[in-house]
C-alpha cells in the first residue's frame, strides 16, 4: 500500500509517528501551518514557525524517505487580533519560493467572527495574488455548517478563485454536498472523537463517488492518530473495496490536487 | 510495496477476524464496487453498533441520575436522538444539523477558541 498524508502537523508529533507512517506506506506527507496550542506573541513567532515547516520538518522527515511538504498562513484561532494577522500575512511572501510550500493555508474559520471572515479575505486576496492553492479549514462541531457557508461565500465572491485549486478540509455528512456541488475538493479528517471515524468515511465515499475527496488524520498535539488514513484503507478492504479503488482516494486523489502546485514532486 | 486482493494481516490490532471477502465487480469500472447486502452490513457493524447505543443510554442515565438542570446540550441531545427512529434517510446528517448553529451571520467577537458539541440557541 502507498499512500500521501495530506494534512499532518507533524512539528507536534514524535519521530517514532515518522516512522510508523513510512511502515505503513506513507510517501508524502504535507503539514498545513496551524495554532501550536497556545497564541504566539508576536510576528516573529511565526516567522519561526513558518522556518520550521520550510527547513526544520522537511529535513526532519527526509530521515524516514518521506517528502514533507508544507502551507503557510496564519490560522483561524490567532484570527480575532487583526493587526497581528495582517503583519504575519506580510511575512509569508518571502517563504512562497521555498521548495516544498504548496499554498496557503489551513485557512478558514473558527468560531465564525467577523475578525475571523476579515482575516480569511486577507489571505483569499493574498494567494489569489501569488496564485497559490488554498487549504480551508471548517470549524469545529456546532460551528461547521455556518462556518463552512460562510467561507464557500467568501471564495465564491472572488473570480480570481478556481474551485478546483480549493481544498475545504473537515467535511462531514453535513457539509460534503455543498462543497463537492461547488466544483472544489472536500477533504474527510479521521479523528477518535470528532470529525469523521474511518467507517463514516467509507460511508461517505459509497454516496458521493471516489471523485474530488481526500483524507487526512490532520494529526496534531491533540487526541488523534497519525495511522488513521491507512486505518481507513482498511476499513475499505474490510468492506469490499478494490486495491484499485484504495488506491485512488489515498494517493491519486491527493496526488492530483498537490500537483496542481509546481513544487509537489514525489521521487520516481 | 503491493496491495493486493489477499487476505489481510492483522496489522494495527484490527483486521483478519473482521475481514468479510466480498464479490467485487471490477472488470471495467473498477472504483464501482458491489455494495454490502444488509446482511453483511449486519455482521460487520451489528455488535460495534450495539455497543454505542448502550453507551448512549447509559449516558443518559448518568445525566438523569445526577442533581441539577438539563443544559443546552442534554437539549440538543434529546433532539439529535429523535433523529434516529424511523426510516428516514440521511440520519447521520440530521444528527449532525441537530447540534449545528442555524444563524448565518458572523458573530460580532469570537467567544474564546474552542466548541462544545451544541449550539447554545440562547
Ligand atoms: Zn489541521
Amino acid at each position: 500500500m502507498r499512500y500521501i498524508e495530506p494534512h499532518a502537523h507533524m512539528v507536534s508529533r514524535t519521530t517514532d509517528d515518522y516512522e510508523r507512517m513510512a511502515f505503513a506506506g506513507c510517501a508524502a506527507v504535507c503539514e498545513p501551518a496551524f495554532w501550536a496550542g497556545f497564541d504566539r506573541s508576536s510576528p516573529a513567532g511565526f516567522h519561526d514557525y513558518f522556518c520550521q515547516l520550510t527547513e526544520h520538518e522537511p529535513r526532519r522527515a527526509a530521515k524516514f524517505g518521506l517528502k514533507h511538504f508544507s502551507w503557510l498562513c496564519i490560522n483561524s484561532k490567532e484570527a480575532e487580533d487583526v493587526q497581528l494577522a495582517a503583519e504575519v500575512i506580510a511575512l509569508i511572501p518571502q517563504f512562497l519560493d521555498r521548495p516544498n510550500v504548496l499554498g496557503i493555508g489551513e485557512i478558514g474559520l473558527n468560531k465564525n467572527s467577523r475578525n475571523e471572515l476579515r482575516v480569511l479575505e486577507m489571505q483569499v486576496e493574498l494567494a489569489a495574488k501569488y496564485q497559490q492553492l488554498i487549504l480551508v479549514h471548517t470549524p469545529h462541531l456546532e460551528d461547521k455548517l455556518k462556518g463552512t457557508r460562510l467561507i464557500l461565500d467568501v471564495l465564491k465572491n472572488d473570480p480570481r478563485i478556481r474551485p478546483e485549486r480549493v481544498i475545504i478540509d473537515h467535511v462531514e455528512e453535513h457539509t460534503v454536498a455543498m462543497v463537492l456541488d461547488r466544483g472544489m475538493w472536500a477533504g474527510m479528517t479521521l479523528y477518535p472523537e470528532t470529525k469523521c471515524t474511518p467507517a463514516r468515511a467509507v460511508d461517505i465515499l459509497e454516496i458521493y463517488g471516489h471523485e474530488r475527496l481526500w483524507l487526512n488524520s490532520a494529526c496534531d498535539w491533540g487526541v488523534s492518530d497519525p495511522l488513521a488514513v491507512p486505518k481507513t484503507a482498511l476499513e475499505m478492504k474490510r468492506r469490499g473495496h478494490v486495491a484499485a479503488a484504495i488506491d485512488q482516494v489515498i494517493f491519486q486523489n491527493p496526488q492530483k490536487f498537490l500537483r496542481q502546485s509546481k513544487n509537489f514532486k514525489l521521487p520516481k | 510495496m503491493g496491495w493486493g486482493d489477499g487476505p489481510l494481516l492483522p496489522l494495527f490490532g484490527i483486521g483478519g477476524p473482521f475481514y468479510l471477502p466480498l464479490p467485487c465487480n471490477h472488470s471495467d469500472v473498477y472504483f464501482v464496487h458491489e455494495r454490502m447486502t444488509r446482511q453483511q452490513v449486519l455482521d460487520l457493524y451489528f455488535l460495534d453498533a450495539r455497543h454505542k447505543l448502550v453507551e448512549l443510554a447509559a449516558f443518559l442515565d448518568r445525566a438523569e441520575r445526577a442533581t441539577g438542570k438539563d443544559d443546552f446540550r442534554l437539549q440538543a441531545f434529546r433532539a439529535a436522538l429523535s433523529k434516529l427512529a424511523g426510516k428516514k434517510k440521511h440520519k447521520a446528517r440530521a444528527v449532525l444539523l441537530a447540534f449545528s448553529d442555524p444563524t448565518a451571520k458572523p458573530v460580532a467577537k469570537a467567544p474564546g477558541k474552542g466548541a462544545v458539541g451544541a449550539f447554545n440557541g440562547k
